[in-house]
């Protein structure tokens, strides 16, 4: 009888009733951003307003921001319920902005301390900049593809990234990863408004053909020691992904002549090989690719044309990686991870502790690259029209 | 205590258990930090000091097989010592109890209950021990195979769904820290994990159904957890790498956390924990039912009585001891405290090889005469 009285009182306390919390009370965060002002950090939420979409599409704006400062990340968090009565759940958010003035070394560090405490948050939401927009303005647009803005730029980063080659989804994990590891810098992916901050918050431009302003992905972008932004064109961006093997879709355009030529990347593998005796690294890749667009003259179906075009995408591919390497080397920031490499493979070859990778190392090294391209489909076409 | 008898694969669920419950915030963010991504090297190394350890407890099993490890010493020492190590046998084990329990504790209020005051969270937790202690040694073999169940479904599927997200450059470089680091994150691992299986001397080996194949039993779990801890340390370093893993507590947690089943099941790392929940209340309750066992051979009370006295001289203590140690979180999350730990749990390698060493002297000494 004891053991039942045990039993069941036993049921009563594993509810998990105690200190809970309605879900009225909980304020979900979809995004947020950090800008540092003097002495203070200003942190800015984006969350969620619970509301029906009818058959009239959405009459209330889904989102809502709000703002806090403090000295601290925490402090400038909980200032914001001296106006806002709920709770923050950060479990669902799709990404975090980190504006140019955190970028100094000891402010990041403390926002990558109140993130990697928090014990509620996930490790996969993304990581952005924006560097020629105010990150409250970003987070106030609304997005015509998604009730959730939030939700709609993070599936943009991802898409871009996967289909287009010239973006990166940076998750907070890999943003450890980088801040954390020697011989690499992490590279954000960057946004920015275009157009009329107000107009894109409001609603009704939701109900036009074309909004007048909207949230962009704008390029890439890494930050030296000292906070100066380094921005990543398209090709550098793609030449990054490459080398990174962050692509599965890359689209990546060549000439033949005066014409021009486009491949869909299917699959590609780039590999780093060390030579450090000659202070040289290997860049080893293969990629498989579809012709997606030919206007060449050349017919396609001979196979030494073929050839050739596969040898311009090949040198293409070689112009990108190679781009994205020299301006590495010329900034002085690793951000592809040349030295990450050379630390997990040859760590007597550099003493990460002692010496400046990114001055004193990676000036040094040369990089011989081969690119094996397969361009095995033509897509619907035999030839060429 | 009544007379019980356990099937070979019961024990050796018993073991694994045992053998998981020191993982979680003890043993896995001591032997990354320590030993950094060399920590495979010295995985190998820890199997072979290992299996001196079994070897040891081979040796105390098989002796006098009929009697658990109380009534051994009791054979093999004078009866006023035989009951000084009885009682500090039984003391290191109720001290592995509350190591286990304040990791369990401090875990759950870190990652859950963050609002809830740790003196709920550990009277809580306490109930289920306290309910498993009411029984005897074969109820908890049936709770150990639950738990060994539930985990290994649970760290099988956990290790397929990351495949995703490890990067085997992660795990370079293999040899980036010096012999003394790999040598400290070795014996310690080796000690640490292996130690609280002699707990389990608490069972007469001639309670073992067949016996006769119980060390290859024992062996084989040793071996399947060993690579469990290999497969758990492999997927931690290749999410997380080792910079990062080593910022964390509980890393094995952390590295749940970008879990992402079929990409529509995600934030299931609170479900998951449910391994280490499962392990470290079973062993908790196990270590504390050695605890009993010595009541009921320094008392020979009856059950009823045992039960009560078990409650009170026992969980009062333990549950007092668990929250006065809450608040020193800090102090105990530091790498050297393991060190303590070490000092403490080889008190009862150091009984054990007494008994072997004395009780094979006594038989020869006996056979002679």
């Amino acid at each position: 009888m004891k053991k039942i009285i045990l039993l069941v009182f036993m049921c009563f306390v594993c509810t998990g009733c105690f200190d809970y919390q309605e879900l009225g009370e909980l304020g979900i965060i979809s995004a947020m951003s950090i800008v540092k002002n003097e002495d203070n950090f200003r942190v800015d939420i984006q969350l969620i307003n619970i509301i029906e979409s009818g058959d009239h599409g959405v009459v209330e704006s889904p989102v809502t921001v709000v703002s806090g400062e403090g000295p601290t990340v925490f402090d400038a968090v909980r200032s914001m319920n001296l106006r806002i009565s709920k709770s923050f759940f950060p479990a669902n958010m799709a990404y975090l902005i980190v504006d140019k003035s955190v970028l100094e070394e000891n402010d990041l560090r403390e926002v990558m301390d109140f993130f990697a405490r928090h014990t509620k948050l996930s490790l996969n939401f993304l990581v952005i900049t924006t560097t020629d927009s105010d990150p409250s303005d970003v987070m106030a647009s609304l997005s015509e593809f998604n009730i959730n803005a939030a939700t709609n730029m993070a599936e943009v980063i991802r898409l871009s990234e996967k289909r287009y080659g010239a973006s990166y989804s940076l998750t907070f994990l890999e943003y450890l990863k980088d801040y954390f590891e020697p011989g690499i810098t992490p590279v954000y992916p960057n946004i920015y408004m275009h157009g009329d901050a107000e107009i894109s918050e409001d609603i009704d431009d939701l109900k036009k053909t074309e909004t007048e302003s909207y949230i962009e992905l704008k390029d890439l972008v890494t930050f030296d020691k000292q906070g100066n932004a380094i921005h990543l064109g398209v090709d550098e961006s793609m030449g990054y992904n490459f080398l990174k093997n962050h692509v599965t879709n890359a689209t990546v355009t060549s000439t033949c002549g005066d014409e021009y030529f486009t491949v869909e990347t299917l699959s590609s593998k780039f590999k780093f090989e060390d030579d450090l005796k000659n202070n040289k690294i290997k860049i080893i890749a293969d990629i498989d690719g579809e012709i997606s667009f030919y206007g060449c003259k050349e017919d396609l179906n001979e196979s030494k044309v073929l050839k050739d075009v596969t040898t311009s995408f090949e040198n293409k591919v070689k112009e990108n990686v190679l781009s994205t390497l020299n301006l590495a080397k010329q900034s002085q920031v690793d951000f592809v991870g040349v030295g990450n490499f050379i630390y997990k493979n040859n760590t007597k070859y550099f003493d990460f502790d002692k010496n400046d990778w990114d001055k004193e190392g990676l000036s040094k090294i040369d990089f011989d690259i081969e690119i094996n391209a397969n361009l095995y489909k033509q897509g619907n076409l035999k030839g060429d029209i | 205590m009544r007379k019980y008898s356990l099937s070979n694969i019961s024990f050796s669920f018993i073991l694994i258990a045992i053998l998981h419950s020191s993982l979680l915030g003890i043993l896995l963010p001591f032997m990354l930090h320590e030993a950094k991504t060399s920590v495979f090297m010295s995985l190998v190394y820890s199997f072979f000091i290992g299996l001196i350890v079994l070897f040891i407890y081979f040796k105390i099993f098989e002796f006098e097989p009929d009697k658990n490890i109380f009534e051994k010493m009791e054979v093999v020492f004078p009866k006023w010592l035989a009951k000084t190590l009885q009682f500090i046998f039984a003391l290191v084990v109720f001290l592995i109890a509350l190591v286990t329990f304040f990791r369990l504790t401090t875990f759950i209020s870190s990652q859950f209950l963050v609002n809830t005051p740790n003196v709920i969270i550990a009277g809580i937790l306490i109930i289920p021990i306290m309910y498993s202690l009411m029984y005897d040694f074969d109820v908890m073999a049936r709770m150990a195979t639950v738990c060994v169940f539930i985990g290994t479904l649970m760290v099988i599927s956990n290790c397929f769904f990351l495949i995703g997200n490890m990067d085997f450059d992660n795990l370079k470089p293999i040899l980036n820290n010096d012999f003394v680091h790999m040598a400290r994150s070795s014996i310690s691992f080796s000690l640490v994990y292996l130690i609280p299986i002699f707990s389990t001397l608490a069972i007469p080996k001639n309670n073992i159904i067949d016996n006769s194949k119980t060390k290859k039993y024992i062996f084989v779990s040793y071996v399947i957890s060993f690579l469990a801890v290999c497969f758990i340390i492999f997927a931690i370093l290749s999410v997380l790498g080792i910079h990062v893993s080593t910022l964390y507590t509980y890393p094995s947690y952390m590295t749940l956390k970008v879990l992402n089943v079929l990409n529509f099941i995600k934030n299931v790392e609170h479900l998951n924990a449910i391994i280490w929940l499962l392990y470290m209340t079973f062993s908790t309750g196990f270590y504390l039912l050695v605890v009993k066992l010595l009541f009921h051979q320094t008392f020979s009370l009856n059950l009823k009585k045992i039960n009560i006295l078990s409650l009170c001289f026992i969980l009062a203590p333990f549950i007092v001891t668990a929250i006065f140690a809450l608040p020193y979180e800090n102090y105990m999350n530091k790498y050297s405290a393991i060190y303590v730990l070490l000092g403490v749990e080889s008190i009862i390698l150091v009984i054990s090889i007494l008994v072997i060493l004395i009780g094979k002297v006594k038989k020869k000494v006996s056979y002679s005469n």
